[in-house]
């Protein structure tokens, strides 16, 4: 498990976002929102352990030490911009395979089958022999999220997983987050999208002014009015056929 | 590097094709020459059976001469290679980013102040590549670190090495008289004795290297992704460019200021063997490194015989264009690559 006491983060001394407490716990998916340039990825990054936190501690399963493959077997990053190898997609994927290999890396048997099980589970297997260079954004987008699953990680963290996705891949997408939450993993999402944010999630953050808004399920987070107020939109919902569906409008002049 | 598999030999091919290439070219180079040998009087010569002029010929001449240029062709294709896939930039070679001139300084103050030392030559090179290369990158990351100011900074540190080389020639001029053709690169007259440290230090960071070769495959995942997966990316790096440095000096030692084959040779492995393994990608440039400079010192000494060219001269004539036509295809595919 995840967890983040009185963290402060930031770049080189200017702090971003202060005294954030949060945990990620098995089962949920939590979802972090605010405005652009508020601290979400800089978060993100701090709780995957490539940015050391101003102050504060972030332990996962109650230890400090990170940047070991023993850390990567337990936490999978999916981090916002990507390098394009040019390397095939089951090439691709199975680096995500390395945090289990001692030196020097040779890849066993277990982790071709790790890979064709990820490959799967992102419905990109049939993108696995084709170069990374000639897929397009969406199909890299599955076959880095195939990566991160090749990690087979109690604990994933996705920085805007469904940019470059059309709708239908984003529904797609976030089903699959659901499902992983479901298998008994925590994951922890930065999102854009309001309104797929709040059908997603279980629990949302809300950063903004420095500091960790609210943290509530997306129930008390809508009532609260809190969004409306950081984002500078007027959220509403309806009843659709599955459960709420959010709507974000203009608010009105004066 | 968008398509860069224009033509495809079937990748197991491509090793034992390129193998064979540089073993012709070793034949060929101990073969050809001013005075032409029959392949059975060479191999009578290295097996200890032949005498006389030919078996002269072969072993104090042809032999220290190829076997220089397999190693040093092989040395500075697998540094750039190296250096090219750790700093993410194709136009990146021994010889652009201050490597080579750091050895070649290195080697004319080793050989100045200590003639006798001969064995500590490649060492010193190493640490004179070390010193280049970090030099060019603290200088690149202040300036921010884009392809084209690591590329500058490289230029500009080259060109300081190159004056102390000059430097130190004026007060030592009999220096580098074990080597002809020092600034361009050349392997004329070259004794075994020289080459045999060389290869030890190569030989070992090539084997270093071939053993990190997985975490060079996730080195180029770019470093967020690198060290999300639990690779300690910036040490691996200093080690890669370390061992990168060993090899480009290694090779400095005795040849001298080669360029572009470090450039050329890993670009070639990459259209051939592809990029999708680097152990596959650095036997490729290593094995193509080697037939590509035989090759092009059979030329050199063959072409206007009996006049020679140093092998430098050529490799210039074609590595120059060849530069040239990579940094246009850069400036148009700015962006390309990342996403």
């Amino acid at each position: 498990m995840l967890e983040l006491k009185h963290v402060s983060v930031g770049y080189s001394g200017h702090v971003v976002l202060e005294d954030v407490s949060l945990a990620l716990r098995p089962g949920r998916v939590l979802v972090l929102l605010g405005p652009n340039g508020c601290g979400k990825s800089t978060l993100l990054r701090a709780m995957a352990g490539l940015l050391p936190p101003l102050g504060g501690e972030i332990l996962l399963d109650g230890k400090r030490e990170r940047h070991s493959r023993e850390a990567a077997r337990r936490l999978a990053y999916l981090p916002q911009s990507r390098a394009v190898p040019s390397i095939t997609a089951r090439r691709m994927v199975l680096h995500g395979r390395f945090p289990y290999l001692s030196y020097p890396r040779r890849y066993r048997r277990e982790d071709y089958e790790a890979v064709d099980r990820a490959l799967r589970l992102a419905d990109a297997l049939e993108l696995a022999d084709r170069p990374l260079p000639e897929l397009s954004g969406g199909q890299r987008q599955k076959v880095y999220l195939a990566m991160a699953l090749a990690q087979e990680t109690e604990t994933i963290l996705m920085d805007e997983p469904t940019t470059y996705l059309d709708i239908r891949r984003q529904l797609e997408t976030l089903r699959l987050v659901r499902r992983l939450a479901e298998e008994g993993r925590a994951v922890a999402l930065v999102l854009h999208d309001l309104c797929l944010a709040l059908t997603t999630a279980d629990d949302v953050a809300v950063l903004g002014e420095g500091k960790l808004l609210a943290l509530n399920g997306p129930e008390e987070i809508y009532r609260s009015r809190v969004l409306d107020r950081m984002m500078g939109v007027r959220l509403d919902r309806a009843a659709g056929p599955g459960g709420w569906r959010y709507f974000c409008e203009l608010p009105e002049e004066g | 590097m968008k398509n860069s598999r224009t033509f495809s030999i079937p990748t197991k091919y491509v090793l034992p094709a390129l193998g064979a290439l540089a073993v012709l070219a070793a034949l060929l180079s101990l073969c050809l020459g001013a005075v032409p040998l029959a392949p059975g009087e060479v191999l009578a010569a290295l097996t200890g059976r032949g005498g006389g002029p030919a078996a002269q010929i072969v072993l104090y001449a042809r032999l220290p001469r190829t076997c220089g240029c397999l190693l040093a062709g092989a040395a500075l294709a697998v540094s750039g290679a190296v250096i090219q896939g750790v700093l993410g930039n194709p136009l990146a070679a021994p010889n652009v980013i201050g490597v080579n001139a750091g050895a070649g300084l290195c080697t004319a103050l080793c050989a100045a102040l200590w003639p006798a030392w001969t064995a500590a030559v490649p060492f010193a090179a190493f640490l004179g590549a070390l010193g280049g290369v970090l030099l060019v990158l603290s200088i690149g990351a202040r300036t921010g670190a884009s392809r084209m100011t690591l590329v500058l900074a490289g230029v500009a540190v080259s060109g300081m090495f190159s004056a102390g080389i000059d430097a130190v020639l004026t007060f030592f001029p009999d220096a580098l008289n074990g080597y002809t053709d020092f600034r361009v690169g050349g392997v004329a007259n070259l004794a075994m004795g020289r080459v045999a440290p060389a290869f030890w230090v190569a030989l070992a960071a090539f084997l270093l290297v071939l053993s990190l070769a997985g975490e060079l495959d996730v080195l180029l995942l770019g470093e967020e992704t690198a060290r999300s997966l639990g690779l300690p990316a910036r040490r691996l790096r200093l080690l890669l460019l370390a061992l990168a440095a060993a090899l480009a000096g290694a090779a400095v030692s005795f040849a001298g200021l080669l360029g572009f084959v470090g450039l050329i040779a890993p670009h070639m492995a990459r259209r051939l063997a592809g990029e999708d393994c680097s152990a596959r990608l650095l036997w490729a440039a290593a094995l193509g490194g080697a037939a590509l400079l035989t090759l092009c010192d059979l030329l050199a000494r063959t072409l206007f015989a009996p006049y020679e060219l140093p092998v430098g001269v050529v490799l210039s004539l074609l590595g120059g264009p060849f530069f040239l036509w990579l940094l246009l295809r850069q400036r148009r595919g700015r962006g390309a690559g990342r996403a």
